[in-house]
């Protein structure tokens, strides 16, 4: 390759060296200085502090889209869960006196259970419906949490 | 030799607060910077970008990260992990692209969040058949070139560019400083751009 002459070239697609120009144009980019960039954005008409911005709110819109696309996500795989468990057959105490008392020792027996199910809102375990106690020993015996229950494995019985 | 995934699970890779925090840092440099690098990489890319633009380049970025697919490491700036993965990003979208493949309206359609469609075509050329593309980037070429017809020095560092010459090989080659190539390369950024603004207009014009 000569020294202090013409460039050599390779022979390639028009396609690709456009690319290959805009590329290395792109890395030029990268490395200059903020005067040259704020300079070259001024010359092109645009206001740097409103482009800026423009820039910052894609991006922002990127993290938004993320975590809004994990919550429907997360709705969505708990909803079948649900109703997953909801078809399985439960064998549960058919009184809702009983099964408010078959809740209430094990959230005793277990109190990291009961700060897990119970949200502030009902701190006071009596603020519970019977809809949401049914909901809450199916899920308890998906977790295995009333294999050790005596008094439940008689009920089973 | 198995190519190892990059993905870091999902639980480890960058938490979506401390990648705003990240974004919301940048300086505005910093942000003008980012854009025009994903500008220029989606024009390199051609009928590869399938009608996507800088923004959703951008996106897929931020996206990559919060997934762990592209993993930051913190040993690296935000921004330059940006940068990174932009790039990478951009290379394997020039590599999926098959040229020979149609496309239908609805591919290069965006709907938005909100539910608002934009369709890019205009910004791509992609409804061209192929002779016709490989006309427009000779044209394109030849135009650039012709900005610098009596600046022998940036005809060359373009040359090199044609030939992807690294910068180092470049100024290697043509006995230049690295201070004098970055000179250089300003000079065909700066008067590349406008022209740049113009052939977008014409493409969307039609």
């Amino acid at each position: 390759m000569p020294k202090g002459g013409t460039v050599p070239k390779k022979p390639q697609s028009y396609e690709k060296e456009l690319q290959a120009i805009m590329y290395a144009l792109a890395e030029s980019v990268a490395e200059a200085s903020d005067e040259d960039i704020l300079t070259e954005m001024q010359e092109e008409g645009e206001n740097p502090e409103v482009a800026a911005e423009r820039v910052r709110n894609v991006l922002l819109g990127a993290v938004k889209d993320f975590r809004q696309r994990r919550l429907v996500e997360a709705q969505r795989q708990y909803e079948l869960h649900i109703a997953t468990m909801e078809k399985k057959n439960y064998i549960l105490p058919t009184s809702t006196g009983e099964r408010r008392k078959l809740l209430d020792l094990v959230l005793s027996r277990q109190p990291v259970m009961r700060s897990a199910l119970l949200t502030s809102q009902y701190r006071d375990f009596k603020d519970l419906t019977d809809d949401d106690v049914g909901s809450y020993l199916r899920q308890l015996q998906e977790l295995g949490a009333l294999d050790d229950i005596s008094e439940f494995a008689e009920e089973k019985k | 030799m198995k190519q190892m995934s990059r993905r870091v699970p999902e639980e480890i890779a960058a938490g979506s607060d401390e990648v705003e925090e990240a974004v919301k840092r940048l300086s505005r440099p910093q942000l003008l910077r980012l854009e025009n690098y994903a500008k220029k990489r989606i024009r390199g890319l051609g009928r590869a970008n399938e009608g996507r633009d800088h923004n959703d380049l951008m996106q897929e970025a931020i996206t990559r990260t919060l997934t762990g697919q592209r993993h930051w490491n913190k040993s690296v700036t935000f921004v330059v992990h940006l940068f990174g993965v932009i790039q990478s990003i951009s290379n394997h979208w020039g590599e999926q692209f098959d040229p020979e493949s149609a496309q239908l309206e609805s591919e290069i359609t965006r709907t938005s969040p909100e539910g608002k469609d934009s369709f890019h075509l205009h910004d791509a050329p992609s409804t061209l058949p192929n002779a016709e593309h490989v006309l427009s980037a000779k044209q394109e070429i030849e135009r650039i070139e012709s900005l610098f017809a009596k600046d022998q020095k940036a005809l060359d560092v373009i040359g090199g560019w044609r030939s992807e010459m690294t910068g180092p090989e470049i100024q290697e080659v043509l006995e230049i400083s690295k201070t004098e190539y970055e000179t250089i390369a300003r000079k065909i950024r700066r008067n590349v751009q406008p022209l740049r603004a113009q052939t977008t207009e014409q493409n969307k014009n039609g």
